[in-house]
């Protein structure tokens, strides 16, 4: 177990989601001092924990940006980092429907943008369509399936990083928010650390990975005009007793604003609707609207009709940094060394991840750090699979092991408390209920962690120590319940 | 005069209580529809009654609370003392399924009891 | 009556220890069942009575006003027999057609049962936040009723300080009080129908009795507040369902109970290939509680969402019982079959098939229909029977509310039902 949290690093990155962490994980095969921070209190906790899941192979992207290099090389790269983590990922491919024809116009200049930027794509007619999808409308005219796109575990991946790169030694500083950075006012005004509410910690390189507070992050070190945009998608989780609706992604024809909003298969059974892009006024404002959700149904009954009188179990929205030059900004700070920039990382950020972190730790070890393998350091890391995943064979001989894999905790999805118990002492120790929920699924299903809250509750204060009280759903003032009915001290 | 909405059956008649209230003498009562709902209205504005239920903490017990009951129902408007009579209540396992708690809880007369067994730990 | 059993055959199967899996245990026992199995998921028996710490239970089957835990007692104590085993902290993964269940605990870890009959009673779920759709964020603060019930009754865990309840039926109202008792300040309950949900008693015993204020025809729009509820925002609601902007409000609050509705929990019963009524939202029984499916029945709320305890005990002592008959080859599915329809004001009635006649006693084979209506009915009303055109019994009830289930016994007209396919209920206001 890690001794003490030092307070200086070689290097810190901030923003411990889907780039932060595969960064993390990259460079903790070297010979060097990392620390994660994060202002939430578990990781996957900002823009990687709202989205479809969708890893795209590229068709979207402008040709010779960077986006359009790396979401293919990621997409190339995906498989073998899931396998290697131990997550899951399918090639399911994906298709867009075209209705009219002006998207066929769009659809056909998709088609040649993707034999630029190297990405297979198959054109279909409405049989062709029916025939892959058999719940796609019948209304469109055409449809382009993108052949290497795919569906991943975004989840468990940012966690199965994380954990990986905890094991080898950096340290997840969570529920601690960067408000600033260090910098020296003589010499060339280098960054030298990050400023937090309680404290200050030292370091010879910033990575800044902070999503749509990444601009903040910058400019509080120098005067510039750089503004992230924050733009909202909303989406609706359908029960996974529905059934599959589809083989693969179902989308419309992208508008500039995005590729809009799909009807998504996920890797837990469920289909999600959603990705729609509304600017957001607000930063923190991840709350779901009638009317967004609204134009989310209709948009999605118009690609899948099927998907009309479907039970929901749940909605939920996130935030997407978006930047105005729609390209991702990978590089040192303009005129301030010791800050480099992962940042803009909207849609194809987590098909890229896997080529963002190669691209990035290629470029720390060119230009700031020797990269020299650490032979103490973990090269292999899999993610402790939930116990429900497991053959018959293996369920038996977790539960010798510990008789808490017998009991269920979540009834919906089947989750036991071993599963629970196991996530509370993982190398990135989940004590939040909803960290809980993001490594083990509990209380994810139809009845929304109504049966398994309680137990939780106890579970975390049983295996953490934390008095039921004092058990918060996600950030500080998020306590579940608000204390006790009776004195219970002179309990056992 | 005294109106109240009954709660016998979902009709729930307006039944207004004339007259006297004092023991003994007998009171005017109006716009009910059965004899049930004339008993409860001269019983509900005259002296207002409710069991009243709760929890009560344990100590060495298989479980850390025991649902509690009255015997009978106890006035209406000492639910707030009743409360906090059980608020400091703390019994130690094991307790008997119906297991009188307090002889005379709000007022004599009137038990408080155990409404589930609590084997020890 | 708890053992460790290392049995892995039964020959009834019971899934849940609740009121309804009990009262089923009592009846297949009683109809000479050999061996008998309750499987419930909690480490207790009794179900959700445990932490229905409130009276109003018990009134028609013990003629006695009784506290949930105490009710339970009752049929626990009832069940204490030689050949009832009980499996508790248990789980059923699965029960497959053929009657193997996979069930899995901390001792046995995974383990089959077989079983020569089985009786669903796993009871019901809530209504989600998910499920109507409510916008905004998604903060701490937020339980259905239940499990707050759970949490302040079993956990001792106080879910709020200021609290709003969405929904006016008996579990919002209850906890209304509860809350209020536990020395929370129970802002508002809100209700979306022009008319409470739950029975008269409680609007006069938790409501008024505590000065609550009960919005009707009002819902909750938006939810407000990051990491804990700072409040809702409520709405008017029009006599179409429609949303009144004029009628917006703020309610500062810091919890949000969900009383909104309870939806029986079949998975076990699709698993097992058990065709479900999308209307009662139960597997479709007859009137011996039979489902689709051979040998398996059902009872409780699992069927469909009852109002008193004491019909689910009644219908679910049938349940078991019959399993029982079923197991030694004495239960006669093979009597006239007649389907029952649904006429006007009606939204739901359970069995949907009647079975009588056959070698099976008049009286197990209690013919009890129950009825709920669509809306609320204050004028006297008559419920008839009818064949075709032939009208074969008519009956008068003073009035007729959605939150109370309307109880038919048809054993007295078992001769005149004979030889139909078919009867229709059909109900009409008496002015």
């Amino acid at each position: 177990m890690k001794d003490k949290i030092k307070n200086q690093y070689d290097i810190i990155i901030i923003g411990a989601g889907i780039t932060g962490c595969l960064i993390a994980r990259e460079l903790s095969f070297y010979g060097l001092d990392i620390a994660v921070f994060e202002k939430s209190s578990y990781v996957c906790s900002g823009q990687s924990k709202a989205n479809g899941a969708i890893v795209h192979a590229g068709h979207n992207e402008r040709p010779g940006s960077l986006k359009a290099k790396l979401c293919v090389e990621g997409n190339k790269r995906f498989k073998d980092l899931c396998r290697n983590l131990g997550v899951y990922f399918k090639r399911t491919g994906y298709t867009l429907l075209a209705f009219d024809s002006e998207e066929l116009m769009i659809l056909k200049s998709l088609e040649k943008q993707s034999k630029i930027n190297g990405v297979r794509t198959k054109v279909l007619d409405v049989a062709g369509l029916i025939d892959k999808e058999p719940n796609a409308s019948k209304e469109a005219l055409s449809a382009l399936h993108i052949v290497d796109a795919g569906l991943t575990d975004v989840f468990r991946l940012v966690i199965a990083a994380a954990e990986h790169a905890a094991v080898n030694g950096v340290d997840f500083i969570l529920g601690t928010e960067v408000k600033g950075l260090l910098r020296d006012l003589k010499g060339n005004g280098r960054v030298s650390g990050v400023i937090t509410t309680e404290s200050v910690w030292k370091a010879g390189l910033v990575i800044n990975c902070a999503g749509v507070d990444a601009d903040t992050i910058i400019r509080s070190v120098t005067d510039t005009d750089f503004k992230i945009s924050a733009r909202k998608a909303e989406y609706y989780i359908i029960d996974k007793a529905e059934g599959n609706i589809c083989n693969g992604a179902i989308y419309p024809i992208p508008t500039p604003y995005g590729k809009g909003c799909a009807v998504i298969p996920t890797v837990h059974g469920n289909t999600i609707l959603g990705g729609n892009s509304i600017l957001a006024d607000d930063r923190e404002d991840t709350s779901t609207s009638s009317k967004e959700l609204e134009d989310v149904l209709a948009q999605s009954e118009k690609l899948v009709p099927a998907v009309k009188g479907k039970k929901v179990i749940a909605q939920f929205s996130g935030l997407r940094s978006s930047v105005e030059s729609d390209d991702y900004i990978i590089g040192q700070q303009p005129g301030v060394p010791g800050l480099f920039n992962v940042v803009g990382i909207d849609s194809p950020g987590l098909s890229s991840s896997p080529a963002i972190a190669s691209y990035v730790k290629d470029m720390i070890g060119e230009s700031y750090f020797d990269l020299k393998k650490d032979p103490e350091k973990t090269g292999q890391y899999r993610i402790k699979p939930l116990f429900r995943n497991l053959d018959m064979r293996e369920k038996k001989e977790w539960i010798k092991h510990d008789r808490r894999f017998g009991r269920i905790v979540c009834r919906c999805e089947n989750i036991t408390e071993g599963d629970i118990v196991s996530a509370i002492h993982a190398p990135i120790p989940a004590l939040t209920a909803d960290a809980i929920k993001f490594k083990t699924w509990a209380g994810t299903g139809r009845c929304q962690g109504a049966f398994d809250i309680s137990r939780i509750i106890t579970i975390l204060s049983d295996e953490a120590g934390i008095k039921p009280p004092d058990v918060i759903k996600r950030g500080r003032g998020s306590n579940i319940v608000t204390g006790y009915t009776r004195d219970f001290s002179g309990q056992k | 005069m005294k109106s109240i909405d009954c709660i016998i059956c979902p009709k729930s008649c307006r039944i207004q209580v004339r007259g006297s209230l004092r023991p003994g003498k007998k009171p005017e009562v109006s716009g009910q529809e059965c004899s049930k709902g004339k008993k409860y209205a001269i019983s509900e504005i005259c002296d207002p009654r409710r069991i009243f239920t709760s929890t009560v903490a344990v100590r060495n017990g298989e479980i850390k609370l025991v649902p509690v009951r009255t015997s009978k129902p106890i006035r209406k408007a000492e639910w707030k003392s009743g409360r906090d009579i059980i608020r400091g209540l703390n019994i130690a396992a094991p307790i008997g399924f119906g297991k009188v708690l307090i002889k005379d809880f709000t007022e004599k007369g009137i038990k408080l009891i155990a409404a589930r067994e609590v084997k020890a730990f | 009556m708890e053992k460790r059993s290392n049995n892995s055959n039964y020959d009834i199967a019971i899934i849940g220890a609740g009121p309804a899996g009990l009262a089923a245990a009592v009846g297949a026992h009683e109809a000479g069942a050999g061996s008998i199995l309750i499987i419930d998921r909690e480490k207790y028996p009794g179900g959700i009575l445990q932490q229905c710490i409130h009276p109003g239970f018990g009134l028609i089957r013990f003629k006695e006003e009784l506290t949930g835990p105490e009710y339970a007692h009752a049929y626990i104590e009832m069940a204490k027999k030689k050949n009832i085993d009980l499996l508790l902290d248990t789980f059923v993964y699965s029960i497959s057609e053929d009657k193997n269940i996979l069930i899995s605990n901390a001792s046995d870890g995974l383990k089959n049962i077989e079983a020569g009959a089985v009786v669903m009673a796993m009871g019901c779920r809530e209504g989600t936040r998910g499920s109507i759709f409510i916008p905004g964020f998604r903060p701490a603060g937020i339980f259905t009723a239940g499990t707050a019930q759970r949490l302040i009754n079993i956990d001792g865990l106080m879910v709020g300080k200021k609290i709003v309840i969405l929904g006016s039926g008996d579990i919002g109202l209850i906890m209304a009080r509860r809350c209020t008792i536990e020395d929370a300040k129970v802002e508002a309950v809100v209700e979306k129908m022009p008319y409470p949900g739950g029975l008269n008693k409680n609007i006069v015993q938790c409501i008024d009795d505590f000065n609550i204020p009960l919005l009707l025809s009002h819902t909750v729009t938006f939810i407000d507040g990051k990491e804990r509820i700072r409040g809702v925002e409520i709405a008017g609601v029009g006599s179409n369902g429609e949303i009144l902007d004029s009628k917006r409000k703020y309610i500062e609050c810091d919890t949000l109970l969900l009383s909104i509705g309870l939806i029986p929990e079949n998975e076990l019963s699709r698993g097992a290939g058990i065709p479900l009524d999308p209307i009662t939202g139960g597997p479709y029984i007859d009137n011996m509680m039979h489902t689709e499916k051979q040998g398996f029945f059902a009872g409780g709320n699992v069927v469909q969402v009852y109002d008193l305890v004491d019909y689910v005990s009644e219908d679910s002592y049938t349940a078991g019982f019959n399993a029982g008959l079923y197991i030694q080859d004495k239960l006669d599915m093979k009597g006239d079959k007649i389907i029952i329809e649904s006429g006007r004001y009606i939204r739901s009635i359970a069995p949907g098939i009647l079975r009588i006649g056959g070698q099976t006693p008049a009286k197990d084979q209690k013919p009890v229909l129950s009825i709920r209506v669509e809306k609320p009915l204050m004028d006297s009303i008559r419920l008839s029977l009818s064949s075709g055109n032939n009208i074969i019994a008519n009956m008068r009830r003073p009035y007729a509310v959605p939150s109370e289930m309307i109880r038919l016994d048809l054993s007295k007209y078992t001769a005149k039902l004979a030889g139909k396919k078919k009867i229709r209920i059909d109900i009409e206001e008496i002015h």
